[in-house]
Formats: C-alpha cells, structure tokens, sequence
C-alpha cells in the first residue's frame, strides 16, 4: 500500500514537471495570488481607483466570521444531540474497548 | 490450464462465452449509451460549437452510466443458481477471478467505446486531430481504469440490499479522478493537443488504473470470503 | 500567553490519547478530561482569535474564519486516517472494535469535513466573491465526504454484521488511497483555466492561535470518536449476541 502510495507520489512529481503546471503552482503559493484575490473580491474600482488598490484589504467581513462560528458551535451542538440520542441504554459506559 | 493467469483467462473464458451465447448485455449496452448520447444532444440545445468542444465529456458520461449496467450485470449472472460458490469450489482462486472478470468487463466497455465513437463523431461533430491509434489507446486504459474499482464495487454491491442503488453511489465518486483524466486526453484527441498536456493526463490515468488493478487484487479474496 | 502553549497542551492530550488507546483504567474518564480542556480552549479562543490575532494584511478580518475552517479539516483528515487503519487493520486480524472504531471514524470524519467545507465557501464568499470556485482544497475535501458517506450508506444497507465489517473496510481502504489521486486531478484539471490558493501567513501569533483551535478541536474529536464508538460498538455486541440477550431496543 505504502509502496503504491510512494510511486504515486513520485510518478505525480514528475508529471507535474512535464505538464508544465508547475509555474502555475508556484504562482499559488506565492503571495501575488493572494493579492489578486483579493482585488478581484473588492467592489469595482470607482472613480477613484488608486483609494481601493492602494490598501488592498478587505475591510469588515465580520457577519461572515460570526457566520463560521455560527455553524460551528450550531454544528456541534446538533451532533454532541445525536450521539445522546443514540447512546447505548442498559449498559455501564466506558465498557468498550480502546478507541 | 493452471497457475494464476490461466485460470483467469479461463474465467474470462467464461464471461466471453456466456456474452456471445445471448449477445444480450452488449446490444442492451450499446442502446442504452447512444440513447444516452442523444438525450445528451437534446437535453444541451442544438449548439453545435458547444457540443463539439464538450463531446469528450458527453461520450464517457454515457460510458460510464453504462458500464454501471454492465458491471452490475457481470456479477448478477454468477449469483444465479450459486454460481459464484461452484466456481469457488472448483476451486478457482479469488484473485483469478477478479482478474477474469476485470478483463471482461474492461473489453466489453472497450468494444463499447469503440462503437460509440462513430455516433460520437456524428453526432457531434468531433474529428479525431490526434490520430485514431492515440484514441483507441485511451479508450483501452480508461475501460481499464474503470472497470478494477467497478468489478470489486459491483461484487459488494450484488450482495447488498439495493445493489442497484448502492454501486453508483459508491462508485461515481471514486471514479471522479479516472473520468476527469480520460475526459481530458479524449478532449486533446479531438480539439489538438497545443501545450503538450495529452502525455500528463495519460500518466495520471494509467497511475490511477495502476493502483486500482493492484488494490482490487489484494483486496478482492477479502470480498469473497465466507461468502 | 506564551507562544508555546497550545503546543504544551496538545503534547498532554496527545499524551492522554496514548493512554486511552493503552490502558483500560483511562477510558473510565479520559473523554471527561477531554471534554473539559475543549470546553476551557473553547472558551478562550473567541478571544484569541477574533480580538488577539492581528487581522490579515490582505483578507483583514475575514481571515479569521481560518481558525475554525482549517482545524476542523484537519480533523475530517486525522478521523479518515483512523478509517483507513482501522480498515487495514480488521482485515488482518477480525474485531469488532476496530469495526466500530472504523464506523465511529468515518461518521466523524464526515462531520468535521462537512461543517469545514461549509466554512470553506463562507470563507471563500467574501475573498472570491461566491460561495463555490472549483478550488482543488473545496473541491476534493467535497468529494472526500460524498465518498464516506457512501461508505456509511454500504454499512447501513448490509445487514450481516461479518460481511459489513469486511466489505466496509475494503471500501475504507479504496476510498483512503484515493484521495491523493483526487487531489492531484482536481488540482491539474482546476490549474489549467484558473489558480486559487489561500495565502500563508507565518506570523506566529497567528500560528499560535491556529494551534490552540487545533488542540481544542482534537480534544472535541476525542470526545465525538469515543461516544460514536460507543454507539457502534454496543450495536455490534447486540447483533453478534444470541437472541435471547438481545435488550430491547439495543439494535
């Protein structure tokens, strides 16, 4: 299996080279990217557009933060719920094996 | 005729013969997918320059809602009368038989993406740029890609409540990666391989076909058993 | 704080999952203790990550939504591995409880990816400008919880407990082994028309609170794992029991 995945791996790295992708990936994980994200994601520039560019953050975004945390805590909630509801009745708890 | 690949040549023997004697699951297979191919046609409009730049993805679409029917179907026919327990009786070993029946199912897809691309080509409108050996290359190792993952899936599933439901379910999205890579070199055959990406997408492919012929294998003896 | 805490804190509960997997004595208690750091680490990261991590030079706020997101896929990643060697290991050597621990995993493993890949599109509304952009990450940790929830849907549709057992962990390991290969195709067939990447920060007061959600996660994972296999594990003793012990109610 190991071995398979190791071939894989190998195989892969050296496609990556020939199918010439690999400018591509470089340029993802540098920071230039990142920074066209997120000028694409600003609102079009105005008349002014040296104001936008020239910050080149994303101001506020909060709702979108308390929205992650949101569906987190309500994520949570819901299955900490379903594992009571189905938890083993009749039986001493911590009888199971290791896990 | 003994040892690993002759009982597994036997097995495919098998298959071959029991196919030709009806000659049912081809003709079936072969309906089935161009009258997926033209609910395709209808289903996008008749545009034909978006047709021809998507026919790659229409054709292994429709090959891969088939070989949903012929995988399903090659395991159907060993449940009939316990023939799956007579051939293990016999005794052929488990691994021969994923072999037999992985190869049948690899050539019955093949045939079958060999007749379809003359509906494809007219259908859509596609002319093959790169050469018909190249396609025909494709087609082989995309049949074979798909057909490892599907012959152990389609073995689970036969047993299971629902088989009918259940392989698709399993199987799409395992095949996700295969489809994606076969999709793309049959695209570069068609519409000319520019930035030379036909020869990564093959290797992907073949890597994909690699690890699944090898895992399904390993792994199919484990499906059989105790069965 | 010190930089160096989270990292402390996940040495111990690492510690104690060694304990738990080894000694029967700890799994009395050790998902009490669990469940109490997690409620303590979940109490304070709200502070560290939305008012003492510094927001990102180009993301600025929203980039905090990486404190949860990320964690929590990492989680989804850890629970499928223990999949994956829960499969390989049932099918070298026959126990219910790596059935179970394989069962409890998987479940939970879908969970985490599937509240990680809700955060990724929250996260990627406001820096892409939709919810859904064919990124190799989103897209593969998508195609990852549709293959495990097959793999969930294949245990409840077999009823014979042996044949499950069996059929599911060669399922495990077939769908572990693919996702690499996913990885890789999604990421050539995405790279060819477009390159989308989350930026690396290497400021460690944002490394330092990504560790602490990633403990306070691992922690909540601990505690998801040990009652999911709970549950699985007195199903499997109720149906592989004689009729006459079956509770009532206990399948």
């Amino acid at each position: 299996m190991a071995l398979w995945l190791l071939q894989l791996a190998g195989d892969v790295a050296q496609v990556a080279a020939d199918a010439g992708v690999q400018a591509a990936q470089a340029a993802a994980d540098a920071g230039t990217t990142a920074a066209q994200d997120a000028a694409q994601a600003l609102p079009p520039p105005s008349s002014t557009p040296g104001q936008m560019v020239g910050r080149g953050r994303l101001v506020g975004g909060w709702e979108y933060v308390w929205a992650s945390y949101i569906v987190t805590w309500t994520g949570i909630v819901l299955y900490a719920l379903s594992l009571w509801v189905r938890r083993p009745k009749g039986e001493a708890p911590g009888t199971g094996g290791r896990s | 005729m003994s040892g690993l690949l002759g009982q597994s040549l036997l097995v495919l023997r098998k298959d071959l013969l029991i196919e030709w004697r009806t000659r049912a699951r081809l003709n079936a297979l072969i309906f089935f997918a161009i009258a997926t191919l033209l609910l395709f046609s209808f289903a996008l409009g008749p545009d034909t320059v978006m047709m021809r730049k998507h026919a790659a993805g229409y054709l292994w679409l429709g090959l891969l809602f088939s070989s949903m029917l012929s995988l399903g179907e090659s395991f159907r026919i060993e449940s009939e009368n316990l023939a799956m327990d007579g051939l293990k009786l016999i005794p052929v070993d488990p691994r021969a038989i994923f072999l037999g029946k992985t190869m049948g199912n690899t050539l019955l897809l093949w045939l079958l993406s060999l007749v379809l691309l003359p509906v494809t080509i007219a259908l859509f409108d596609v002319t093959v740029t790169l050469g018909w050996p190249t396609l025909v290359g494709i087609f082989l190792v995309g049949s074979m890609a798909i057909s490892a993952p599907g012959t152990v899936y389609a073995a689970i599933a036969s047993h299971a409540r629902a088989r009918d439901v259940l392989l698709p379910l399993l199987l799409f999205p395992i095949l996700i990666p295969a489809l994606l890579a076969v999709v793309k070199a049959t695209h570069l055959v068609f519409e000319g391989d520019l930035m030379d990406q036909l020869k990564s997408w093959m290797r992907l492919l073949g890597c994909f076909a690699i690890i699944y012929w090898t895992l399904g294998f390993l792994l199919f003896p484990k499906v059989l058993e105790d069965d | 704080m010190p930089l160096i805490t989270p990292l402390l804190i996940l040495v111990g509960v690492v510690g104690l999952l060694l304990a738990h997997a080894f000694v029967p004595s700890v799994r009395r208690w050790s998902w009490k203790a669990f469940l109490g750091i997690a409620v303590v680490m979940f109490l304070v990261q709200p502070y560290l990550a939305l008012s003492w991590a510094p927001p990102e030079r180009e993301m600025g706020e929203v980039q905090r939504i990486m404190y949860m997101h990320v964690p929590q896929v990492w989680m989804a990643l850890l629970a499928l591995t223990l999949n994956f060697c829960c499969s390989v290991a049932f099918l070298l050597k026959k126990s219910w409880v790596t059935d179970a621990l394989a069962e409890a995993s998987a479940e939970v493993g879908v969970y985490f990816g599937a509240v990680g890949v809700t955060l990724g599109a929250i996260w990627a509304k406001p820096t892409w400008g939709v919810y859904w952009d064919w990124d190799p990450r989103l897209t593969t940790a998508a195609i990852m919880i549709v293959i495990y929830m097959g793999y969930l849907t294949l245990r409840r549709f077999v009823e014979d407990p042996e044949k499950r057992a069996t059929w599911s962990s060669v399922m495990g390991i077939i769908s572990y082994v693919d996702l690499p290969v996913l990885w890789f195709s999604v990421k050539w067939w995405n790279s060819l028309h477009q390159v989308q990447s989350s930026p690396k920060t290497v400021d460690p007061d944002m490394t330092m609170v990504l560790r602490w959600s990633a403990t306070m996660f691992l922690c909540l994972l601990s505690v998801f794992i040990i009652h999911r296999f709970r549950v699985a594990y007195a199903a499997r003793q109720a149906e592989v029991a004689p009729p006459e012990a079956l509770a009532p109610g206990a399948a």
